[in-house]
């Protein structure tokens, strides 16, 4: 089935076509969400509100871009949202936390570990996803993409609405950027 | 000098950690637990969830307190003190009325 033919199947509210949908973009939109929030539990129920999303508001997509630049969008800005508010959340109950007379103590959240990782390289992942999460957003986005997502530059640009000339900028400076928090955490 | 190889050769180690990752899938049944999901109903989570809002609850509730403070601090002490007194006074003389005392009657004549 064609692009066309399945959105036009999406559109009539086709149940085959949106399973056809489904299976052809779950482990893409689970993996950029894994990417993001770095939990399976929460890049599952992301990846549940894409698809719900998308069944949803097909009528509205005008088609400007691919329908998989167009689902990847769906999938960053949710995953940003969320792990804003997970972020949100942490800092509050930090907060909350330092008021309360129970002396609680707040665990981080343990090291993720990607479950495509390669094993002896498990640590340094498990590192280096830690540090991502302290870049600026849209050097996250980039590096996620690139790195985690294996997309090429001008995808991630047609993705980010940018040119691929700002994607290599964005992920110069990520690498410029990790480079130096992997050399503080030597210290 | 050393250190600082051992050190640059860390930092490129953990940088190229990710390279020829595999790309995780989701549970089986995904799609099955998607068409559930829909079946129940169940609102895409609210950007404006409880939690969120409890902040600006906060933040209102201070402001509603520091308005209040405020408020008592600059209404002067003495409208309040007049405001007051004024009930005690007529009080008083209602009191010096009912017994036919006056300021000029002279209790030992």
């Amino acid at each position: 089935m064609s692009e066309q033919e399945l959105i036009t199947q999406l559109r009539m509210g086709e149940e085959s076509a949106f399973r056809e949908l489904v299976s052809l973009f779950q482990d893409k939109v689970f993996n950029t969400a894994i990417g993001f929030l770095q939990s399976r539990q929460d890049a599952e129920d992301i990846a549940q509100e894409v698809f719900i999303q998308v069944y949803h508001s097909i009528a509205g997509f005008r088609e400007n871009a691919s329908l998989s630049t167009w689902i990847y969008r769906i999938t960053v800005t949710k995953g940003l949202d969320h792990a804003r508010n997970k972020k949100r959340k942490k800092r509050f109950a930090f907060i909350s936390n330092l008021f309360s007379e129970s002396n609680q103590l707040l665990h981080e959240s343990p090291d993720f570990n990607h479950p495509g990782v390669q094993y002896d390289r498990k640590e340094d992942a498990a590192l280096l996803f830690r540090l991502v999460n302290e870049l600026p957003e849209t050097q996250k986005t980039a590096f996620i993409l690139n790195k985690v997502d294996g997309l090429s530059y001008r995808e991630i640009a047609d993705i980010m609405k940018s040119s691929e000339s700002a994607v290599d900028s964005l992920l110069q400076r990520a690498k410029q950027s990790l480079r130096k928090k992997i050399n503080q955490q030597h210290l | 000098m050393e250190l600082h190889s051992e050190h640059s050769e860390r930092t490129e180690r953990v940088l190229s950690s990710l390279d020829g990752i595999q790309r995780a899938e989701p549970a089986p049944f995904f799609y099955t637990r998607l068409r559930a999901r829909m079946k129940e109903g169940t609102p895409p989570q609210s950007s404006a969830s409880v939690f969120q809002l409890r902040p600006a609850l906060l933040a209102a509730s201070l402001l509603l307190v520091l308005m209040l403070n405020i408020f008592f601090l600059v209404k002067p002490a003495s409208k309040i003190n007049t405001e007051t007194q004024k009930p005690r006074l007529n009080g008083i003389q209602a009191f010096a009325e009912s017994y036919n005392l006056d300021n000029t009657s002279a209790l030992y004549e």
